[in-house]
């Protein structure tokens, strides 16, 4: 982006929500509309493949709402995000204490031009994007669903139905009971947003769901293993065994 | 009687302020002031059925009983702003029985109803829901069938509100006509929900 094109998703469920931000954004010559997005599934897809530096983001919407789709975005490479939203509720109190751009529905075009001058000073000093994730997720509180990449597009599987984790580099294997789902992220960021509570890690780079470990079991050398509901034996290492045999028995 | 008066009046607020969710009226104004920007004409229509409309339920307190006839005008007029919203991600159908338009009906009793199906319907999917409006005298009765697709009674999350719209709409129907009026909502087996108002064809 530097010197180039600042690159914009628009996502919103209504089309003249869109037709407003594309028309108002279109005469902004250093704005680059990549991408609209109907809703949050096709937003999380698009935010994935086009990597926008800008996303525009309504909250309320089918499939996924925006603070959804906010949450699962890895925070170190989330794009900046402005919020749209006619909700008048506490979503907007959370924006206000966090440095949270948002768009309160209906707005102007001096609203709209003020914010556009403070994302340009965002994007120029390269502050922090993440902090729209983090509010996203401390709204959302723990995670139900997680998109996952399924043929071209992604889906939404229940978080219940993950056995574990594993790391591999910058991704995760997500295990189900019968699918293996690959999801750019770290383990670290995944797991800070489906909630440690529900989620222990059981070495350096895996964890388990702890609604799914049927029991641990003492090797003979002193080290652990972790056997799943599925049958599936885990790893674990000494330094999370501890936490993890106090978790299973309170 | 005073009592019940009290009991009527306090349903009634209470259900205007369930109605026209500032959400709806929020989402209405953007869309008008998306559409100033290229068609002034639509921008000015719907500017006008958003006045019908908030003029209609600010009115209810005054006016306790309408035809059947003025209150489904008042909720064409919202299915049209909700039209501008959502475009054929909604499709409504109108089926209304001749004989049915002079029935007196407590005014926006329906439109919570017809609020409903777009809140968990159409605004809960990505695919076009369709919702038909249905209503027709069954010998002294009038039964007016709101339904629509895309949503069972389960999937009503997250549950904010829960039913706020309904009991307000089942308070109502017992203060004016007691036993005699009732109110059911239902899964259909093609997944989607119905509710269904029965009330007698006089005033009460």
């Amino acid at each position: 982006m530097p010197g180039g094109l600042i690159r914009v998703l628009i996502v919103d469920d209504e089309a003249p929500a869109r037709a407003k931000l594309r028309r108002w954004l279109a005469e902004q010559s250093d704005m680059d509309i990549v991408a609209e997005a109907p809703n949050g599934l096709a937003a999380a897809q698009i935010i994935q493949s086009a990597r926008p530096d800008l996303v525009f983001l309504d909250i309320q919407m089918p499939d996924m709402t925006g603070l959804e789709v906010a949450a699962q975005l890895q925070s170190e490479t989330a794009p900046l995000i402005v919020f749209v939203t006619a909700h008048d509720d506490h979503a907007v109190e959370a924006f206000d204490l966090g440095a949270v751009d948002y768009l309160l529905k209906p707005y102007d075009r001096s609203r709209f031009l003020r914010a556009l001058t403070r994302i340009r000073l965002r994007l120029k000093d390269g502050a922090r994007h993440a902090i729209s994730v983090e509010v996203a997720r401390a709204r959302l509180g723990a995670v139900r669903r997680l998109p996952v990449p399924e043929g071209d597009g992604l889906k939404l599987i229940d978080c219940s139905t993950i056995h574990w984790l594993e790391a591999d580099d910058n991704y995760v294997h997500v295990h189900t009971a019968d699918r293996e789902y690959l999801l750019r992220r770290t383990l670290q960021d995944l797991l800070q947003q489906l909630g440690e509570e529900r989620f222990a890690r059981i070495h350096k780079s895996a964890a388990a769901n702890v609604s799914q470990i049927a029991a641990l079991e003492r090797m003979p050398k002193g080290d652990y293993e972790v056997r799943l509901r599925s049958g599936a034996r885990l790893r674990l290492s000494r330094r999370y065994a501890n936490a993890l045999l106090m978790k299973s028995s309170s | 009687m005073l009592a019940v008066q009290k009991a009527l009046a306090e349903a009634q607020l209470a259900q205007l302020q369930a109605q026209l969710r500032p959400h709806f009226l929020f989402n209405a104004l953007n869309t008008v002031s998306s559409l100033m920007q290229t068609d002034t004409a639509r921008a000015d229509r719907v500017l006008s059925e958003l006045g019908d409309l908030l003029r209609a339920n600010l009115a209810t307190s005054r006016c306790d009983f309408v035809p059947l006839q003025e209150e489904l005008k008042v909720l064409r007029k919202y299915t049209d702003i909700m039209h501008e919203r959502f475009g054929e991600r909604a499709v409504v159908s109108w089926n209304v029985a001749p004989d049915a338009l002079d029935v007196p009906t407590p005014s926006m009793l329906l439109q919570p109803l017809v609020e409903n199906a777009y809140k968990h319907g159409v605004e809960r999917n990505t695919d076009p829901v369709f919702i038909s409006i249905v209503a027709a005298r069954e010998g002294d009765s009038l039964r007016v069938k709101i339904h629509n697709t895309g949503s069972t009674l389960s999937s009503t999350e997250p549950p904010a509100t829960p039913g706020v719209g309904l009991s307000n709409c089942r308070e109502r129907l017992r203060l004016l006509y007691g036993a005699a009026a009732e109110l059911h909502v239902e899964e259909d087996t093609a997944s989607g929900v119905q509710a269904i108002v029965t009330l007698p064809c006089r005033a009460a």
